[in-house]
């Protein structure tokens, strides 16, 4: 039977625009299940699930309206693992994509794509450029894979999930404050992973409003550019590897205490330094400067440790940073800075690794330069106040850490495992150089050697945080 | 004289996939898509792991991928366009068969053939846990990817033979809808920027990635899911136009 041509048409006209309904329909449904997708990570080590400090980095810049560019450069074509190292690099700017609508990623083939590395100023492979508010920050790949193994059978690792979320953080940082870890002298690297790394450190810092950035003296010493950027809010330096120079005669005076390749008067009796003494600055109460830092070239380095006598008072924790800083630092709510030491020249800086510091003050900016400060966090309110003691502790491989980090918030004792694990050939006891120290599991002959540690205790803005532990891998 | 009972929707589409696994089977058309498909698939798993060292499909999956968008079509190409060119495709929507089931069994044989070529490639993970350390969720995902591939290029082939009488031009039309979207992550590059959020939406190789790296995407699974259902409903319409045509 004929089909007439009015009805024909329009069972045409009818399904054609059932056809495009439905498209329509479908374009809508692909949109909404893309935007409000949901992953689930199968894969065994999770490699694609971001960490839960990415995130928190994201939401930041998405709470703030602030589109976050990542721009990463592809490895060297000949090098073996470069295929392995784009490909991860790739994977994690997708899910940094994916994750978030402010930051936006781009991958740049170096060779190929020349114009946009002269545009960035990038001359390196691999190199990551994050930027937000006309700020930038560039990544090194060395901070962004590890690489083990002989070369062809390199097992690379990519670790460049924290350095890329702090280079977040800090260009998105208000008022630009921004705390400068020193590296290049053998200092621990913040965003070194593995065994005790610095990240809780990073996000300590990060949480308190403070972008953290490493600057590597000694090369950009070489490069000719300033060492320590006018505009940081601070100097951080971890773990440092040579002696102490001994206090000259000249160094002995309250002038000369200050100088960079002087090192500080110590007491007679506990042999630590007596900074505030001899050289008129405010120390916190009970905070004294630990003499078992060691720094490159004799510059003396700051490690602090709370006295006992301290926290029987109960004045609050000791949660103490090694800063040396050139402008005042605002902690939150609970945590005060009070600086430790200022140098007496007009600027504090180090160039060049086997000539003697050098200072220009020009370049250095006007002094005196606060060179370290110690945040005291004054419990004052909430669980915290009621809280035992707890410490971090940053040190060298000397350092077996303390296992506080797996402790259960509330609880005293720590895990002896990672201790007892790491420190088979000595003996582990609790405290630091085999004295009682609540709350620390450390070994006594590895402490011995340690360069470096920081306490920290009852931070009343993070009590969940304010318990770990951070271990640290030997030295270089 | 009792009337011939009428078989449910179950029924008739395991009838329908019945007869064209038969009918592939029977010709050398199924098996010379299993043999062209398996060649290829091994050519680009040892290429992937003798290229990368790498215990994993991640290699091998887009190139997988890939030989689907070539060989599925053109196992579709006849499904209804031959009935059509045959004349047997009005037998077919006038017999007591419900449309629904003569595409669902259609497309259903398709996958089911598809499925069979995955299964054959089981020495792929087993070389890979004999050799090395794979890892299991990561080739589950690639595996359940490949799968959706099946599924929606063979709703799509499927819409290809629904919409000629010609199952050469079935085939190629099959290939032209898939290829461009296969080819839109790479188009990406070069696209401009505001053209670059749409190809990425449109792309096969964007949604197949997340199954490489052991990651299962709602939105990835929403996409295949939407594709082989406007396939389907595609052919759907094209088969109800006949009768109006």
């Amino acid at each position: 039977m004929a089909v007439s041509r009015g009805r024909r048409l329009a069972t045409g006209l009818d399904a054609a625009l059932t056809a495009v309904v439905v498209v329509l329909l479908a374009v809508a449904l692909v949109e909404l299940a893309h935007r409000h997708r949901w992953q689930l990570d199968l894969s065994a080590d999770g490699l694609a699930t971001l960490d839960p400090d990415t995130v928190a980095a994201l939401d930041l810049a998405a709470s703030r309206g602030e589109p976050v560019t990542v721009t990463a450069f592809g490895a060297q074509a000949k090098d073996d693992e470069a295929w392995l190292r784009d490909r991860m690099m790739r994977d994690f700017l997708r899910a940094l994509e994916a994750a978030s609508e402010s930051v936006h990623t781009r991958f740049v083939d170096f060779d190929r794509d020349r114009l946009t590395a002269e545009r960035l100023g990038v001359d390196r492979y691999g190199t990551v450029v994050v930027e937000a508010r006309g700020d930038r920050v560039d990544i090194l790949d060395r901070k962004l894979f590890h690489a083990r193994g002989p070369k062809g059978q390199r097992d690379v690792t990519f670790v460049g999930e924290a350095p890329v979320v702090a280079a977040i953080r800090q260009v998105l940082a208000e008022g630009g404050r921004t705390v400068v870890a020193l590296a290049g002298h053998g200092e621990e690297a913040p965003y070194d992973r593995g065994l005790g790394d610095l990240r809780a450190l990073a996000s300590r810092v990060s949480e308190q409003g403070v972008a953290l950035r490493t600057v590597d003296l000694l090369r950009d010493a070489d490069a000719g550019g300033v060492a320590v950027p006018e505009d940081a809010a601070a100097v951080l330096v971890l773990s440092a590897h040579a002696r102490w120079q001994a206090p000259s005669r000249r160094c002995g005076s309250t002038s000369g205490a200050g100088e960079p390749q002087c090192g500080f008067p110590r007491s007679r009796r506990s042999g630590t330094i007596l900074l505030g003494k001899n050289t008129g600055l405010s120390l916190p109460d009970g905070v004294v400067l630990d003499p078992r830092g060691y720094f490159p070239h004799r510059r003396p380095i700051l490690g602090y440790r709370p006295r006992r006598s301290h926290r029987r008072r109960g004045r609050g924790g000791d949660f103490v940073v090694a800063l040396a800083r050139r402008s005042a630092v605002s902690p939150r709510d609970g945590v005060s800075a009070a600086p430790l030491h200022r140098t007496s020249r007009q600027g504090w800086v180090e160039r060049g690794t086997e000539r003697p510091a050098l200072l220009t003050a020009a370049t250095d900016g006007a002094g005196p330069v606060t060179v370290a400060v110690a945040a005291v966090s004054a419990a004052t309110r909430g669980p915290a106040r009621r809280r035992r003691r707890r410490s971090w502790s940053w040190g060298t491989s000397t350092s077996c850490a303390t296992g506080s980090s797996r402790r259960r918030r509330g609880t005293r004792r720590s895990s002896p495992t990672p201790c007892a694990g790491r420190c088979a050939a000595t003996r582990c006891t609790r405290g630091w150089g085999g004295r009682p120290a609540s709350g620390a599991w450390s070994c006594a002959s590895q402490l011995a050697t340690a360069r470096w540690k920081v306490l920290v205790s009852r931070i009343p803005c993070c009590p969940c945080c304010s318990g770990a532990a951070v271990r640290r891998r030997g030295g270089r | 004289m009792s009337a011939t009972p009428r078989p449910s929707l179950l029924q008739a589409t395991a009838a329908v996939v019945r007869n064209e696994l038969r009918l592939w089977f029977l010709a050398p058309g199924g098996w010379v898509f299993l043999a062209a498909s398996l060649l290829l698939a091994g050519l680009f798993f040892t290429l992937s792991i003798g290229t990368t060292g790498e215990a994993s499909l991640r290699g091998a999956l887009p190139n997988l991928g890939v030989t689907l968008v070539f060989t599925l079509p053109l196992v579709t190409m006849r499904q209804l366009a031959e009935e059509a060119r045959a004349g047997t495709l009005e037998l077919l929507l006038t017999a007591p068969v419900p449309p629904l089931a003569l595409l669902l069994g259609k497309w259903l044989a398709a996958v089911a053939l598809c499925t069979l070529f995955l299964a054959l490639t089981f020495p792929f993970p087993v070389v890979l846990f004999s050799w090395g350390d794979p890892d299991p969720g990561v080739l589950f995902t690639s595996y359940l990817g490949l799968f959706l591939c099946c599924c929606t290029f063979s709703a799509v082939g499927l819409l290809a033979s629904a919409l000629t009488a010609d199952p050469m031009v079935a085939g190629v039309l099959g290939v032209l809808f898939l290829l461009p979207a296969w080819l839109a992550s790479a188009a990406e590059a070069l696209a401009p920027p505001h053209l670059a959020p749409v190809l990425a939406r449109v792309s096969l190789a964007d949604h197949l990635r997340s199954f490489a790296t052991g990651v299962l995407d709602t939105g990835d699974l929403a996409w295949f899911g939407i594709v082989t259902a406007l396939g389907l409903f595609g052919t759907w319409r094209a088969l109800e136009s006949r009768r109006w045509r």
